[in-house]
């Protein structure tokens, strides 16, 4: 015991020491970055993941217009269904032509729930083009009201 | 690059799904104040004349109005303005009658004509009236119906009730 602390207190031991300490510091903050960039990396690839997802919940816009007149109005489970498999399909095509695999990177088991969200997100979403207007009279009659 | 196309595309894939949601009826930019507010004067006649209690054209007229005139209400205090709040009225009239007078609305097509026939069964009989039913479009027509019950006048608003 005696001779570890005369080492320790001897300069060489020091310097042992303080490299021992630097290193441990240094190696601290670089795994925190590696943290970091995979995190980033991740969340990345998700957000990418679920463009694909919105964009391919779009693509049904015909099939659901054509569903709804077929059914009198609203959807039946089973057209949700389908409509939930087309999606699902449509993303495996798409991993197939761009590499990005989005029902792999969401989950298997969360893709319905992210294609609930799309849904919803894309129902409530404010229109980009402009929404042709009435004329400023015709509007005066309902100001107010 | 994949990315901001893929997000080109979802913008102008949303608006056009958000814009189809909402049916644009003929005529909409091009409506007449005064044409709106001929119209519903003779849509307020038309429900106020009790010839037939139970009338279905009267009734899918008046309760499509309602629930119209109810989405309009709702959207008051939203930060929607005039225009959109009018569309998502007329919409909501129409889906309305849609959904709750089906052998109507498949006889007609749309709301707008149902209106007409309603009107033109009720009160159109004399060529003043036929011209402001002929001049009015789609626009006019729905817009006129939710005019009727937002601004008609109270006490024949409660005779509409009674209907």
């Amino acid at each position: 015991m005696d001779t570890i602390v005369s080492f320790l207190m001897s300069e060489t031991g020091l310097t042992l020491l303080a490299w021992i300490i630097g290193s441990l510091i240094s190696a601290l903050f670089s795994y925190e970055k590696i943290l970091k960039f995979l995190d980033e990396s991740k969340k990345k690839k998700l957000r990418t993941a679920l463009d694909y997802l919105e964009a391919s919940v779009l693509k049904q816009r015909d099939q659901v217009e054509k569903m709804k007149t077929e059914s009198g109005g609203s959807l039946t489970e089973a057209q949700k269904k389908e409509l939930e498999n087309n999606v699902i399909e449509n993303l495996k095509e798409t991993a197939k032509n761009t590499g990005v695999d989005a029902v792999k990177i969401i989950g298997p088991d969360l893709v319905q729930i992210a294609i609930v969200q799309a849904v919803k997100k894309l129902k409530s979403s404010v229109p980009i083009v402009n929404t042709p207007q009435l004329p400023s009279n015709v509007k005066s009659l309902f100001e107010n009201k | 690059m994949k990315k901001v196309c893929c997000l080109i595309v979802c913008a102008f894939l949303v608006s056009t799904l958000t814009l189809g949601c909402l049916t644009i009826p003929e005529g909409w930019e091009n409506a007449s104040s005064a044409d709106v507010v001929d119209f519903s004067a003779l849509v307020l006649q038309a429900l106020s004349k009790e010839i037939d209690k139970i009338n279905p054209m009267q009734r899918c007229v008046l309760e499509s109005g309602y629930a119209g005139c109810v989405k309009f209400w709702e959207t008051r205090d939203s930060d929607k303005d005039i225009n959109k709040r009018l569309l998502l009225a007329v919409n909501a009239a129409d889906s309305f009658a849609k959904e709750n007078y089906a052998d109507l609305y498949a006889e007609h097509g749309n709301l707008s004509k149902i209106v007409v026939v309603a009107v033109k069964d009720i009160v159109g009989d004399n060529p003043d009236i036929i011209a402001i039913i002929d001049r009015a479009d789609d626009s006019e027509i729905l817009l006129s119906v939710i005019n009727t019950f937002i601004n008609a006048p109270v006490d024949k608003l409660m005779k509409l009730g009674d209907i």
